[in-house]
């Protein structure tokens, strides 16, 4: 193309580097700061370029003095239900909800949707109550039908999930967003599909294994980093629903670390490092899955 | 994927949890840093000193979120057997029908040993002791004789009128933070009352009934209130915010800061800052005012109903363990709070060990915990208490930063303050104080 | 909705059990449970809970403090999203000319989508610090410039810089893969039409974009309320005096810190009706979205 793009080019680059600048600029400052001793740190009495040569140490701090290492599990498995269970649910959702000719699909759809509306952080002194006892609903209907008496199991059951890597979870992976995102995703599929699969004698599962799914693949991945990610930055629930150290996430932790000791200038260069430590698993993942994921979210594919 | 995928891994993890059994009992506690490290030894030192119990102590990172975390581990009946809470939530226990008094737990236990302000904190208008003092703390009075010393003052200052002198003096010779306050009402509010004798509410503080309404916008707390903030225009006081450090306790150990009002429980960590150069005193009075004894601030355990037999027993084991007067020195030794029964502090005193640099509290915080009371310093017996922090906080805030005069501020305060004390007697229709 | 193909009812339902069960038990019924709590005067350890009514909302609704929180809630509704999908846009557009190392931008841009508003609160607490953060020259220069510890406004620019740092990477992402399948034979036939490089971004590419814009857009929106929790919670507490107080940190301390529970759920209530007519009102523009070219 033989067009002038100059100025454009150039108000673009600009443009990208402020971005970039903007971005980079908190987790630098935190990486300098997190290469500082404390004694270095109260000295230089603010932020500095200088590169400290205690990032080691302070890392080592964290790994042996505080509970992040085994809160950095938590996190991953947390996360790793978070994502599966709403990929996997969602999905098959909203096969029904597209491929399927049902006088309910809109109420379903209206339900999911209504969770993205509603986001946890919300409901979260009432899901407590759920979480405390999952029973509960179930109780409320033994109560209410009188099944309770007849089948002897009374009204009283309690089952609490708190503390568990599910109850943590499960609460979490209720925002359907996924519901939203495939449908668009199968919307975009040619509208034939499960007619020419019908000709070849495959029926929904059949259609929903062999053809949906491996179609599906760049938006499952997609979205499944996307939720590990999104469960692994939650806090509030987890704050409330793991309520000792040992069950809490890592950025829980971190926040957690950050408001004790109140009597002293805040240990920030060991702050820094707990940051960057509580972060460098889904930022290193989103690092290297980058063209995975912009390909899956990749609304309509061509 | 089937409803499967949900049922097998909760009963899973429902079968790794672990499995209770009677002797064992939890605590909930909410501290941090060195109190935190206190109780975690008692809490070992209880397990190894018996067989029969096991005792786990779990910190729930602060006294608000254990309440909370109580609360509703309570309604779902996953709540421990003994649970610590601090001073402001007292009235919400007392009336939650959650809570046993310890003096029907322990009905042998000499509860006129523990010091006046502990025992007028937690004892019902019969006499019962709702709940056993333990992190006892007061307000006193800290200095850094060092800086003092650079303006020619050798002596802590007993009084406001004196507090603002020297602060004069420490401007004029250059320092930028005379004194340091983060205007938290258990200071400002709470404790400046009680040593100064008045009421912050009507009823004496709400132990006459529960339609009791704040009234600190005239007179004493008023005055002061007002006073702090013309101080802070001066440069004479500064807040939180104001300081490098961000915090008052930070501000004063880095040696920012010259003096300030704070915790006998903060001790330790300024001894451990600013060693012989920190000095104590009472939390000064204005000129003319009789000294009244302070509030006891810090926590108390109290037993959560619901439990088994065998709950209780080991609960009571624990309960006498930390009451034993080696335990509380313990206490006071690493955290600088104070012993609360008379004995345990008779025989600190005894021991000739009152003297060593890290018993420096004891003294002085139960002296001003004993001074003659009268029917305000009792306590504070006023609903839905942590919330009016908040909007006490909230309102001074807005003050300070110019948004509002202090006496709005104030008026405020007390107008939101009543509709949350009108809201508490709503919900607790037809309960008497006890 | 167009017509699905299959008619199976009992393949349907197993399709859609589990996400229903699963939205039942952890969602319907908290938020019923909410607007039953909102009817009562619950006492916080449970027993002797009685019917009101209405009072409740009456109480919330006469509460100038609550009106002040929903008025915070808006302006940052409608201050942080417009940044972030504005910025995310611009950065979008650009990334999109293909330029000599955009591709590491590109992957540098997504990297706040990974750090929690938690984390990164820590991190910016430190960052605005108006002693020994990025603004204390100024402070020196002129003393009481920033302190966001003091100045309500100041902490609600930090509050806001940080969620739109936060937000950036998502709608970035949304917007670039949808520049991205713009066809090449639009772009051409416009380049023939002589319409220029700037000309191009206005009367094609945007235009385009637009499901990609509404969806950014109410996600975004959905997510600013709960998203700026961990940065309130980290980096202000609601203060100072409640300047950054929104909503949901409002509802967090009436539950959790004052035992405030008909209180907290009324205004549970209250919000999720706020967020429901804000999220409908804008699906009615959803008539004017295409998902297929």
């Amino acid at each position: 193309m033989i067009e002038r793009t100059r100025s454009i080019d150039i108000a673009a680059r600009i443009i990208l580097i402020v971005g970039v600048a903007f971005i980079l600029a908190p987790l630098v400052i935190a990486f300098l700061t997190a290469t500082l001793s404390y004694e270095q740190f109260v000295r230089n009495g603010g932020i500095t370029l200088q590169v400290g040569t205690h990032f080691l140490d302070n890392l080592a701090y964290i790994w042996t003095e505080t509970a992040l290492p085994a809160q950095l599990w938590n996190s991953i498995v947390i996360s790793t239900l978070v994502a599966a269970i709403k990929c996997a649910f969602a999905f098959t959702a909203t096969f029904a909800l597209v491929f399927f000719d049902n006088r309910l699909n809109r109420i379903v759809f209206g339900l999911t949707l209504v969770t993205v509306m509603l986001p946890l952080e919300l409901v979260v002194i009432t899901t407590y109550q759920i979480v405390a006892n999952i029973a509960m609903p179930l109780n409320w209907i033994l109560a209410l039908t009188g099944l309770g008496e007849i089948t002897g199991l009374g009204s009283d059951l309690r089952l609490s999930l708190l503390d568990t890597y599910v109850g943590v979870a499960a609460p979490i992976a209720c925002a359907s967003t996924s519901v939203f995102i495939y449908r668009q995703f199968f919307l975009s599929l040619p509208r034939d599909l499960p007619k020419a699969a019908a000709m070849d004698g495959a029926g929904p599962w059949r259609f929903m294994w062999d053809i949906l799914l491996p179609l599906s693949w760049t938006p499952l991945v997609a979205t499944f980093m996307f939720w590990f990610i999104g469960g692994w930055t939650q806090y509030l629930w987890p704050l409330v629903a793991a309520s000792t150290p040992d069950a809490q996430p890592a950025v829980v932790g971190l926040a957690r670390l950050a408001t004790t000791e109140q009597d002293r200038i805040p240990e920030v260069p060991m702050l820094m490092t707990g940051a960057l430590f509580v972060s460098f698993i889904p930022v290193l993942l989103i690092a290297v899955m980058q063209r995975q994921i912009v390909r899956g979210l990749n609304l309509s594919e061509k | 994927m089937t409803i499967k995928s949900i049922i097998l891994p909760v009963l899973a993890f429902s079968a790794l949890a672990p499995a209770a059994h009677a002797a064992d009992i939890e605590f909930w506690h909410g501290n941090t840093g060195e109190t935190e490290a206190a109780i975690l030894a008692h809490c070992e030192a209880f397990n190894a000193s018996q067989d029969a119990h096991t005792i786990t102590c779990i910190g729930q990172g602060g006294y608000e979120a254990g309440m909370q975390k109580a609360i509703a581990a309570y309604r779902s009946n996953e709540h421990p057997a003994l649970i610590q809470f601090f001073d402001a939530g007292t009235l919400d226990l007392m009336l939650s029908d959650a809570v046993l008094p310890v003096s029907d737990l322990l009905p042998d236990v000499d509860w006129s040993d523990y010091n006046t302000g502990a025992r007028g904190y937690y004892e019902t208008s019969t006499g019962a002791m709702f709940s056993q003092p333990y992190n006892g703390s007061t307000l006193v009075f800290y200095a850094n004789m060092d800086m003092l010393g650079e303006v020619g003052v050798t002596e802590v200052p007993q009084t406001w009128e004196r507090v603002i002198e020297v602060a004069r003096l420490l401007q004029a010779d250059g320092h930028a933070c005379p004194f340091v306050t983060d205007g938290h009402p258990w200071r400002v509010l709470e404790q400046f009352s009680a040593r100064h004798g008045t009421a912050i509410a009507t009823n004496n503080n709400g132990y006459g009934g529960l339609d009791a309404e704040y009234n600190f916008n005239t007179g004493p707390v008023a005055d002061h209130l007002a006073n702090l903030a013309a101080w802070r225009e001066e440069g004479l006081v500064r807040l939180n915010a104001d300081t490098a450090a961000g915090n008052y306790v930070a501000a004063f150990n880095a040696g920012e800061c010259a003096m300030m009002e704070a915790s006998s429980g903060s001790f330790g960590g300024i001894r451990a800052a600013l060693g012989d150069a920190a000095a104590l005193g009472m939390a000064p009075m204005y000129e003319g005012v009789e000294r009244r004894n302070t509030f006891i601030g810090g926590a108390s355990i109290w037993v959560m109903k619901g439990h088994e037999d065998a709950d209780y027993e080991a609960a009571t084991a624990f309960l006498n363990f930390v009451r034993e007067t080696e335990q509380q020195i313990e206490m006071t030794r690493m955290t600088g709070n104070l012993p609360v029964t008379m004995t345990a502090l008779n025989e600190l005193v005894a021991s000739g060990r009152a003297t060593e640099p890290e018993f420096a509290t004891a003294e002085m915080g139960v002296a001003s915990l004993n001074q003659p009371g009268n029917e305000n310093s009792r306590g504070i017996r006023l609903g839905f208490y942590v919330q009016f922090r908040d909007v006490f906080i909230e309102e001074t805030q807005r003050a300070f930063n110019g948004e509002q005069p202090m006496q709005t501020a104030l008026d405020n305060a007390v107008a939101r303050g009543n509709e949350l004390l009108r809201r508490f007697e709503q919900t607790y229709q037809g309960v008497a104080l006890p | 909705m167009q017509k699905g193909f299959y008619s199976g009812r009992w393949t349907y339902a197993a399709l859609v059990a589990p996400i229903l069960v699963l939205i039942f038990l952890f969602f319907y019924v908290p938020v019923g449970l909410a607007f039953f709590w909102s009817l009562f005067l619950e006492r916080p350890f449970g027993g002797g809970s009685q019917f009101v009514g209405l009072d409740n909302f009456a109480r919330v609704l006469s509460d100038a403090e609550f009106w002040d929180a929903l008025k915070r809630t808006a302006i940052f509704m409608i201050v942080a999203p417009s940044l972030a999908i504005g910025i995310s846009l611009m950065l979008a557009l650009a990334a999109d000319r293909g330029l000599r190392g955009s591709s590491a931008a590109r992957n540098i841009i997504i990297w706040p989508k990974a750090v929690a508003g938690a984390s990164i609160g820590v991190v910016f607490v430190f960052v605005f610090n108006p002693f020994l953060g990025i603004f204390a020259p100024l402070n020196e220069i002129w003393p009481g410039f920033w302190n966001p510890r003091i100045d309500g406004t100041d902490a609600f620019i930090t509050i806001v810089v940080a969620q739109v740092w936060n937000g950036i990477p998502f709608n970035f992402i949304i917007l670039l893969s949808g520049l991205q399948t713009i066809p090449d034979t639009v772009t051409k036939a416009a380049v023939m039409d002589g319409a220029s490089p700037w000309r191009r971004v206005w009367d094609i590419q945007i235009p385009l974009l637009t499901p990609q814009l509404f969806l950014t857009f109410v996600l975004e929106f959905v997510g600013t309320v709960v998203e700026a929790f961990g940065l309130i919670d980290t980096m202000t507490e609601g203060g100072p005096g409640g300047a950054t107080t929104l909503l949901i940190y409002k509802i967090y301390v009436d539950g959790f810190k004052a035992y405030d529970l008909s209180g907290a759920a009324t205004q549970t209530v209250i919000l999720m009706l706020f967020v429901l007519i804000m999220v409908a009102l804008q699906f009615r523009l959803e008539k004017h979205v295409k998902y297929e070219r």
